[in-house]
């Protein structure tokens, strides 16, 4: 199982990594509804940075979370899928994994897919913060 | 608005009477104008009646993105501050980066445009459509960065923030405006701010950008862009050392103005080595979308106290050091971050303590004067106490709140010591050792602004060519070819450092084109820089100003720089007629019929 890892020691807050995000997935440059954002603690100067990502390896909260199945497990590339045909928008699974994003705009369930084997975020960081691990 | 990369409209905000509107950006006006610069050009032009003083109300202040801001075009973080400036009466746009730009974008604003004066101080919260004005009594005589704070604890940290500092409050027309630490910059944008009572503004953007291409199509092209950028051999340098690596080079090239540009070169730099300032280096900023990684933070002590701030850049630490002889490395970094506090631009309030410590070398001013100050050259100590008084408009220090020319005029004397341009205060690269530098700062609309062709990189650098550095031959033609491509950079709105890592003319038009859509090639760079430089030559040709005010000092046209043996001059008034020549412009500076109707004017 693969997922994405945050060294928040080599991340600048360029914020690359949620553009390049938001734009495969929909579309436009949308860094507020992408699969990964960046946050800095506010309550120091320059204070520490910190990553929220799918991190592919808790309960699935998220999928426990949803009602109506919209989201599921694909034991196959170890991934949480999303059905927007199915999901009613009711945003439990926001409140179930700090990892969830939403694109209201579109009505999506954002959640990392890790771009089908090939992370886009990991390719643009420009200074290693991201990087894309085994995990057995 | 048929053109990707922009939202397509302006946000108007009525101070006065506290309404809201939008203004649609036209198809055309991107075409003529681009974005950043050219719009404030345009709309300044247009809407501003002539003669305006710059502090009244009918100033206007305009925040500009360009077509670029936050769409990952590389550098493309940038957002300009446009205003007639307090300091120079001209038109001014002044720069800066982070994340305030991309956040407006993703709010759905192209641009700001900000009329009119509170009856109160007031906060603008821009939170996608909902913006609304909030009280800032609360924010009034708070430095830029406890207002930030404040800001964060009211609004939520999800929200960008920017403030003016108690320099803007008090009008000094130096002051700027800044978000976190990154200031808009000169030209005096923070003393409009604070003549409207206008004393911050937050922004929440939670839209996106649509660019003209399919997405996998737009992010390869970007990908090119960034790849050119991370490959480039200057790019190490800027990453380990942002700007201040070219101090140590630029000195020992004899081009680093010492002592108020004496001399061009200062004895030893050693104390205030790129290296010296890594040793205080804690962490690696961005800007959004940024791959250069020019930012840091350090941490410091001095007199016994701990700071922690934005590493000091190149032209920050030239202006208070160097050029006032100090070469204490905290007291420069404790006087940046003072500047940074009370919200004044670095640039200007160093040169014009180094015009004081000038003025005390020949006797010309007393410690009677200066409420007892010790304007003698290297004297760390009085740094951090003259820009608090200057901010202030204390004593003295509203002496020198006038910048050096405003100064020297106020106390009829010293004007002549006065190392500025139409009065906006000269940079850290020696007009005498690099006459491109100071043709440039002679010539450009706003005064001696080193961002607006920095021919360093042809003359020095080797990037964009191989000119003499000492003759004038060429330079005429290099200044205006600068100063026009120059205007698309700061239209899209990309960072200067683009230049010297290899981003030509041809790649501008393509990051131009990229994201919106449009097929710019390098010559209609070039045009539209043209009519950019144009349109801010006309205001102030409007506003006044002559051909006199195209010019350096004299002692930088008459007399060599000491540790120069071969003790070159820069004459740019010898050179004038064939830089009016090569803009199209008449023997007075004004542009000729030809030209306004080739640009379309």
């Amino acid at each position: 199982m693969h997922y994405i890892t945050f060294d928040k020691e080599k991340c600048v807050y360029c914020e690359m990594c949620s553009g390049v995000c938001s734009l495969s997935k929909l579309g436009q440059i949308k860094p507020s509804a992408a699969c990964i954002k960046i946050a800095r603690d506010t309550a120091q100067s320059f204070g520490q940075l910190s990553c929220a990502v799918c991190d592919m390896s808790h309960e699935r909260a998220c999928i426990d979370a949803c009602p109506v199945e919209a989201l599921s497990y694909d034991e196959q590339t170890g991934v949480v899928r999303f059905d927007a045909g199915l999901c009613t928008m009711c945003e439990s699974c926001l409140d179930a994994c700090p990892n969830v994003g939403i694109d209201r705009e579109s009505e999506r369930i954002m959640i990392c897919d890790l771009c089908d084997g090939d992370p886009l975020c990991v390719k643009w960081c420009p200074e290693g913060a991201l990087s894309w691990e085994g995990r057995s | 608005m048929m053109y990707g990369g922009y939202t397509g409209r302006f946000l108007t905000v009525d101070l006065g009477t506290g309404e809201f509107g939008e203004l649609p950006l036209s198809d055309e006006l991107a075409e003529s104008y681009l974005g950043g610069r050219g719009f404030i050009a345009k709309l300044l032009y247009d809407r501003l009646p002539r003669g305006i003083d710059p502090l009244g109300p009918e100033n206007e202040i305009i925040f500009a993105t360009g077509p670029a801001t936050g769409t990952m075009i590389p550098t493309a973080s940038r957002i300009a501050v446009g205003v007639k400036s307090p300091l120079t009466g001209t038109i001014s746009a002044s720069y800066m980066g982070g994340h305030f730009g991309p956040e407006l974008k993703y709010a759905g604003w192209d641009g700001v445009i900000i009329t009119g004066v509170s009856p109160k101080p007031v906060m603008l919260v821009i939170d996608d459509d909902k913006v609304e004005l909030r009280d800032a009594a609360a924010l009034w005589g708070k430095d830029t960065q406890t207002t930030q704070s404040l800001m964060t604890e009211e609004l939520g940290p999800d929200f960008r923030t920017g403030a003016i500092g108690s320099g803007g409050e008090n009008l000094v027309p130096f002051a700027n405006f800044l978000h976190v630490q990154h200031a808009a910059g000169r030209g005096g944008p923070g003393a409009v701010f604070g003549s409207k009572k206008l004393k911050a503004v937050a922004i929440r953007g939670t839209g996106g950008i649509r660019v003209a291409p399919a997405p996998a199509e737009y992010i390869a092209g970007c990908k090119e862009l960034h790849d050119i950028i991370m490959e480039n051999p200057v790019r190490p340098a800027f990453r380990w050392a942002g700007t201040t690596g070219m101090l140590p080079v630029v000195n020992e090239a004899i081009g680093l103005p010492w002592r108020n540009h004496q001399d061009d070169k200062v004895p030893d730099v050693s104390s205030i080595h790129n290296e010296e300032i890594a040793k205080y280096v804690k962490q690696y900023e961005a800007c959004s979308g940024c791959n250069v990684i020019c930012g840091s933070v350090v941490e410091f002590e001095r007199n016994g106290k701990q700071y922690r701030s934005e590493r000091i850049e190149h032209e920050s630490v030239w202006a208070l050091g160097p050029d006032c002889d100090i070469l204490d490395l905290p007291a420069l970094f404790e006087a940046n971050l003072e500047c940074d506090l009370v919200g004044i631009d670095t640039m200007t309030a160093g040169s014009t303590i180094a015009w004081a410590m000038e003025m005390t070398q020949r006797g010309l001013l007393s410690k009677e004067e200066t409420d007892g100050l010790d304007f003698t050259w290297g004297n760390a100590d009085v740094l951090v106490p003259a820009i608090r008084k200057m901010a202030a408009r204390d004593g003295f220090g509203a002496i020198l709140a006038l910048g050096s020319r405003g100064a020297a005029r106020a106390i009829g004397r010293g004007e002549e010591y006065a190392m500025q341009v139409k009065g906006l205060d000269m940079a850290a690269y020696a007009a005498r050792g690099f006459t491109g530098m100071g043709l440039s700062y002679a010539t450009t609309g706003r005064g001696a602004d080193h961002n607006k062709a920095f021919t360093v990189a042809a003359e020095f650098l080797g990037v964009l060519g191989d000119y003499d550095r000492y003759t004038m031959e060429g330079k005429p033609e290099l200044v205006k070819r600068m100063q026009d491509s120059t205007a698309i950079i700061d239209s899209l709105i990309m960072c200067m450092f683009t230049v010297d890592l290899g981003i030509t003319v041809d790649l501008y038009a393509r990051c131009a084109n990229l994201p919106t859509g449009m097929s710019i090639t390098a010559d209609d760079v070039y045009t539209i820089g043209e009519r950019i430089n144009t349109v801010e030559r006309l205001f102030n040709i409007e506003e006044g100003f002559t051909r006199a005010d195209d010019t350096l000092p004299q002692r930088l046209q008459k007399e060599g720089a000491p540790s120069d043996p071969g003790g070159h001059t820069c004459p740019v008034d010898d050179v004038m007629d064939e830089y009016y020549e090569q803009r199209q412009w008449d023997a007075d500076g004004v542009p000729t019929a030809t030209l306004l109707q080739r640009l379309g004017l």
